[in-house]
């Protein structure tokens, strides 16, 4: 995973915010995309992919908390790390309930906030990982033939061959060759192994 | 009754002092009774104990509302008196018969006033005045039914002069008792509780207004050529100027004295009976309308104090809410150089830490310097911009602000039933040139931290304007338990109280207003106990 290139968005009106905070993350091997306007990061946010962002409350038109209720409305695989004015609760536990990852307030304390990020990134990956497994996958199952696809279903119901042979009103024989030819496609040694790749998509 | 007779069967002598006290107002009645029975006695009718003036009566009723335990001295009273002071001698029995009759009548009355309309004698409200301008002629006209039905059917008033016994009765006793009831209430209030009150008594409006009254009786009751009853209406423009500008309390004690100057000008001039009633009616009425009318002042003074201290309420929170705002707008523009300098520095150290690139940490370091200085910058702006709240100076006689200040504390120290103030040793008035408001503003907190640092009841303070040099000081000391030692050092410092509603910039602000003016504000502790705050200002 090393490969992937760490980046974040930071959506902060004030110019010297945005620069401090990009020069403290490139220290640690992170790359940022700089926003002034909670409008301008809306528009160009990847938003099927897990993403992480540093999002400013008090922006000039739509407000952070305001982005914040769109992009987990859109996608619950955003970590947001909110900043809120000092002292200012009510906003840090409406961003907590909305479903920010984590809320600082401004000024912040550097150490903790590149801390944050760290585990934001974790968190994305972890997603990102998940993600390509469920494309690949997807993939897979597309490559199926039909009959191929009903014997793969009842496979992961637990059903053994003779049964399906059954189900489907086809000889043991038939039903043998068309499991071999599910777990070449899946490049699975087994049923259990064709089982955990199902559950794990599915979690 | 029930609840009464519970709170008479209490043991009025439980305490040795409350006993004292209730044999001393049992004698004090007593004496006071057959004295003014003695003085009236010869405003009697046909031989009979009516008697055209009543106060007597009077104070039997508020005897029996101080305590019901009085009762058998009304008996003892008013069988004594007619005894004693009655031209005509009557039986013994036919005495006991008429005088329970009206002791009776007076025990209903003041239960009626005590217990049916709430009224105290130590505690009256304005409205109470209603209860005792209704209670007392219907009172007096019931209760002189039976009485005069009493004394005609024991013989002790002839039988044909049942009407003018009943008619000389009720207005001996109506326009003694809304004069007597209201005016010793008020005696309690000015002179007992609410001492401060005293100079109302001894303002020149009130003593040119019993002068005013006197000068008017003698004149007129001297005067032949003129029916000097139309003449007793001039009486009125006294008492209303006094309702009007004090309020009930002392439009009551006035009144008073207009009945007692009334009183010994009908006897000097040897006005007789038939002339006596019917200024004992005028005068009632007078009492009436004087008492009405300061009892809406008072009503309508206190309604407008309770506005004022609702308005000074009100701006104190608008005042709060915009300081609030203030405060968060300047603490998110502080926080912007803050956040990116914390994160300018931590990136910088992680540089240099890795050895990855000292350009770029001192790139970073060079960047969070130019973030200090715009953090300077916005903490710059905000000094001007309170600055920019400095008003123009005036010339301004401190003896008077610190009048203005009595005035304004007065219903602070009242609640807290502190006495509150001002010397003024100097026979010129001290002028200086100052920033009104501000200066108001530092006196008042000074006042105000006396008043609630000195014990309640017992406390006083003294606000002092005194010349020293080419300074003025204007001090506040009072006799609190004094500065504690551990609070002594951080005393001006900001948001440090020892209130618990306290915002901790009454004394900051205090000293801030002294610099300003190029004066000082100081502190010290006066012996036997309490503190003196000192404001000290440059004269003009």
């Amino acid at each position: 995973m090393s490969a992937m290139k760490r980046r974040v968005f930071v959506v902060d009106d004030e110019p010297e915010v945005r620069d401090a905070l990009t020069l403290l993350l490139s220290t640690a091997g992170i790359d940022t995309e700089e926003y002034a306007s909670a409008e301008g990061f809306w528009e160009s946010a990847p938003h099927d992919d897990p993403y992480c962002v540093i999002l400013d409350n008090r922006l000039p038109a739509l407000s952070g908390i305001e982005l914040l209720a769109r992009i987990v409305e859109r996608s619950q695989r955003a970590s947001v790390i909110m900043m809120t004015g000092h002292g200012d609760i009510p906003t840090a536990v409406r961003a907590m309930k909305l479903g920010a990852f984590h809320f600082v307030e401004k000024p912040f304390d550097a150490e903790s906030l590149l801390a944050m990020v760290e585990e934001a990134l974790a968190r994305a990956e972890r997603e990102s990982e998940h993600n390509a497994e469920a494309a690949l996958f997807r993939e897979r199952r597309a490559t199926l033939t039909e009959r191929e696809g009903e014997v793969f279903d009842l496979l992961l119901e637990g059903c053994a061959t003779k049964t399906i042979a059954a189900r489907l009103d086809i000889t043991v024989r038939t039903a043998e060759h068309h499991r071999g030819a599910v777990l070449r496609k899946f490049d699975a040694k087994s049923i259990s192994a064709l089982m955990r790749l199902a559950l794990a998509r599915n979690d | 009754m029930t609840d009464f007779a519970a709170s008479s069967s209490a043991n009025p002598f439980a305490d040795s002092a409350r006993g004292r006290n209730f044999v001393r107002l049992g004698l004090f009645y007593l004496v006071a009774y057959l004295a003014l029975n003695w003085i009236t006695a010869h405003r009697s009718i046909n031989g009979s104990p009516i008697t055209l003036w009543s106060p007597d009566d009077a104070l039997s009723v508020m005897l029996i509302m101080e305590s019901l335990a009085f009762a058998p001295l009304l008996w003892v009273g008013q069988i004594a008196s007619d005894q004693l002071f009655s031209e005509v001698h009557h039986p013994l029995f036919a005495t006991v018969v008429c005088e329970s009759t009206l002791a009776l009548g007076y025990l209903a009355m003041a239960l009626t006033l005590r217990n049916r309309f709430g009224l105290q004698i130590r505690s009256m409200r304005p409205r109470d005045l209603v209860a005792v301008m209704a209670v007392a002629p219907l009172g007096a006209a019931v209760i002189g039914l039976f009485y005069c039905s009493a004394l005609v059917a024991t013989g002790e008033a002839p039988q044909g002069e049942f009407l003018s016994s009943y008619a000389g009765f009720w207005i001996g006793d109506a326009a003694a008792m809304v004069v007597i009831i209201p005016a010793t209430c008020s005696i309690f209030r000015v002179l007992v509780a609410e001492p401060w009150r005293r100079t109302e008594v001894g303002h020149p409006l009130f003593l040119l207004s019993v002068t005013l009254i006197f000068v008017a009786l003698v004149v007129f009751l001297s005067a032949s050529h003129v029916d000097s009853r139309y003449l007793f209406n001039l009486c009125y423009l006294p008492i209303l100027m006094v309702g009007m500008k004090f309020g009930y309390d002392a439009g009551a004690l006035m009144l008073l004295l207009a009945q007692v100057l009334l009183l010994i000008a009908l006897d000097y001039f040897g006005v007789n009976d038939k002339d006596f009633a019917s200024y004992q009616v005028m005068m009632f009425v007078l009492s009436v309308s004087g008492q009405a009318l300061g009892a809406m002042v008072t009503e309508w003074e206190a309604a407008t104090a309770q506005l004022r201290r609702q308005q000074a309420e009100l701006a104190k929170v608008s005042e709060r809410a915009t300081n609030g705002a203030m405060a968060a707008a300047m603490s998110h523009e502080i926080s912007q150089p803050l956040a990116s300098i914390a994160a300018y520095v931590l990136g910088a150290r992680r540089l240099l830490e890795s050895g990855q690139g000292e350009e770029k940490a001192l790139g970073a370091l060079r960047k969070a310097e130019n973030e200090a200085a715009r953090a300077r910058k916005i903490v710059e702006r905000l000094r001007d911009f309170v600055a920019k709240g400095e008003v123009a100076r005036e010339l301004v006689d401190l003896g008077e602000l610190a009048a203005v200040i009595l005035r304004l504390q007065s219903d602070a120290a009242r609640e807290r039933d502190v006495s509150l103030r001002l010397a003024t040793t100097e026979d010129r008035p001290l002028r200086a040139r100052i920033d009104r408001v501000g200066v108001e503003q530092a006196l008042a907190n000074l006042a105000l931290n006396a008043i609630e640092a000195v014990p309640a009841h017992t406390g006083h303070v003294v606000i002092a304007v005194t010349r020293r040099g080419g300074m003025a000081a204007l001090s506040v000391e009072d006799n609190g338990p004094g500065v504690a030692a551990e609070i002594a050092e951080r005393l001006f410092e900001p948001f440090e109280t020892t209130k618990p509603r306290g915002m901790g910039l009454g004394l900051p602000l205090a000293r801030e207003i002294a610099a300003q003016h190029s004066g000082r504000l100081s502190w010290r502790p006066v012996a036997p106990r309490g503190t003196v705050f000192e404001l000290e200002l440059p004269l003009a």
